[in-house]
């Protein structure tokens, strides 16, 4: 037996393990000063902590614990009220600011729809959804590029004719049109961005909710 | 209270049970669970912390924290080992804003309990001095173990470290406090004797 065995040994009898004292290792003991004296200091330090005092939490101590965790689950409760009734005011008042926002739009809209060849979006009579708007806001911009894009593409046609042809090569009109088409695809990507903003307002709504306890449980309890 | 005599076994040992019954509302099983596990989350505080003051303050702290995540407790996994290592961050935490201002207290006037008063209180203290000395993981698995006499596995929950890596620090712990004992002279004369009995024997 070496030495890193009698330490393994001597670990496992600290574990509270009941291992065995072989002669190997009574052998090793005798002519090991270092282990010797590490068995005796074990002996010692189990001797000691038997009588190690437990440091036991002081009378009252409980009490106050206790007390601090109701308090703690009333002060939580109310500040999931507040929290919950500013949540519920705000999205009122964005519905409102919105609602009105629709009343006060035509008006202002009207002149420049007359003039510019920007399709006339329906007016709607409830208040719309964030997404409607989204969708509205998408098929807006994407009137608008591909209006500019045809603006583009027709420009680059009336240049082409002004400028002697053999010192230019030839122009591909319909790739031009073509760069029109991701601009389309932008304006809908900008409404399908914006989809997950209203879902996840609607799932914050949904979590608030359902983290809210029970009315009618025991109010004194946790 | 309902629920409590509807369930019929007072000692409620179900961990789970205790659980649901606080997330429920019921005020007995509160007062319950902090009388179960206020004794190793406060004897655990002193030892980490040398202060029992702090520690009582951390102990009401602790259980604060264990009521507002309870719901997070996964039932298939035992109690006490996660309400331990809440103790263990909470420790760790004061222990780390302590060594950025340490002037502030001295914290080992206001320390453990009182030794025994015969002849063992001097191992005694010896063997406190040398687990304050002891960094705090080992300190931390040499209490759980010795002194809360928690399993490897609970203690390896409970400081969120492999089982082998617990083994290994309270291996060297124990070795560290042995060898403290050893320079401290709480070891001297057993092992004088030792000595010269295997001198005696050294010819043959
Ligand atoms: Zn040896």
């Amino acid at each position: 037996m070496n030495c890193s065995f009698a330490h393994e040994w001597l670990q496992r009898r600290l574990d509270g393990e009941s291992v065995e004292e072989s002669p190997l290792w009574s052998a090793h003991l005798h002519e090991c000063p270092d282990c010797s004296v590490l068995v005796e200091a074990a002996q010692r330090l189990q001797q000691g902590l038997q009588r190690w005092p437990d440091p036991a939490p002081p009378l009252g101590l409980e009490a106050r614990i206790i007390e601090a965790v109701f308090l703690d689950r009333r002060r939580r409760m109310r500040q999931r009220w507040v929290m919950g009734l500013a949540l519920a005011a705000g999205i009122v008042l964005a519905l409102i600011v919105r609602f009105h926002g629709m009343r006060l739009s035509p008006s202002i809209e009207r002149e420049p729809d007359e003039s510019a060849s920007v399709p006339v979006l329906p007016k709607e009579e409830a208040a719309p959804t964030l997404r409607d708007s989204a969708a509205e806001l998408g098929e807006v911009f994407t009137s608008l590029t591909s209006q500019t894009a045809n603006e583009t593409v027709e420009q680059t046609r009336r240049w082409v004719s002004q400028v002697p042809s053999p010192t230019l090569p030839k122009v591909d009109l319909l790739s031009a049109e073509a760069t029109a088409r991701p601009l389309r695809e932008a304006g809908q990507g900008v409404s399908e961005g914006l989809e997950p903003v209203t879902n996840s307002a609607r799932r914050a709504v949904g979590l608030f909710l359902r983290e809210l306890p029970p009315m009618d449980t025991e109010p004194s309890g946790l | 209270m309902e629920t409590w005599t509807q369930v019929g076994n007072v000692n409620a040992d179900n961990d789970a049970m205790l659980v649901r019954r606080c997330l429920h509302g019921d005020a007995e099983a509160v007062r319950l669970l902090v009388n179960r596990f206020q004794g190793d989350v406060f004897g655990l505080c002193v030892r980490l912390l040398h202060h029992r003051h702090d520690a009582e303050d951390v102990t009401q702290e602790v259980f604060l924290r264990i009521f507002r995540s309870l719901r997070r407790w996964d039932s298939q996994r035992p109690l006490r080992p996660w309400i331990l290592r809440i103790a263990v961050n909470r420790c760790r935490t004061l222990l780390a804003k302590r060594t950025r201002r340490p002037e502030l207290v001295d914290y080992l006037q206001d320390s453990v309990p009182a030794p025994p008063a015969d002849d063992s209180g001097e191992l005694v203290r010896e063997i406190e001095a040398a687990v304050a000395e002891l960094r705090l993981e080992y300190r931390t698995a040499f209490v759980l173990f010795h002194e809360r006499g928690q399993p490897y596995e609970d203690i390896a929950l409970a400081m969120d470290r492999p089982v082998g890596t617990i083994k290994t620090w309270l291996h060297r712990a124990r070795l560290e406090i042995l060898n403290f004992l050893r320079r401290r002279g709480m070891v001297g004369d057993g092992a004088e004797e030792q000595s010269s009995a295997r001198n005696g024997r050294e010819p043959t």
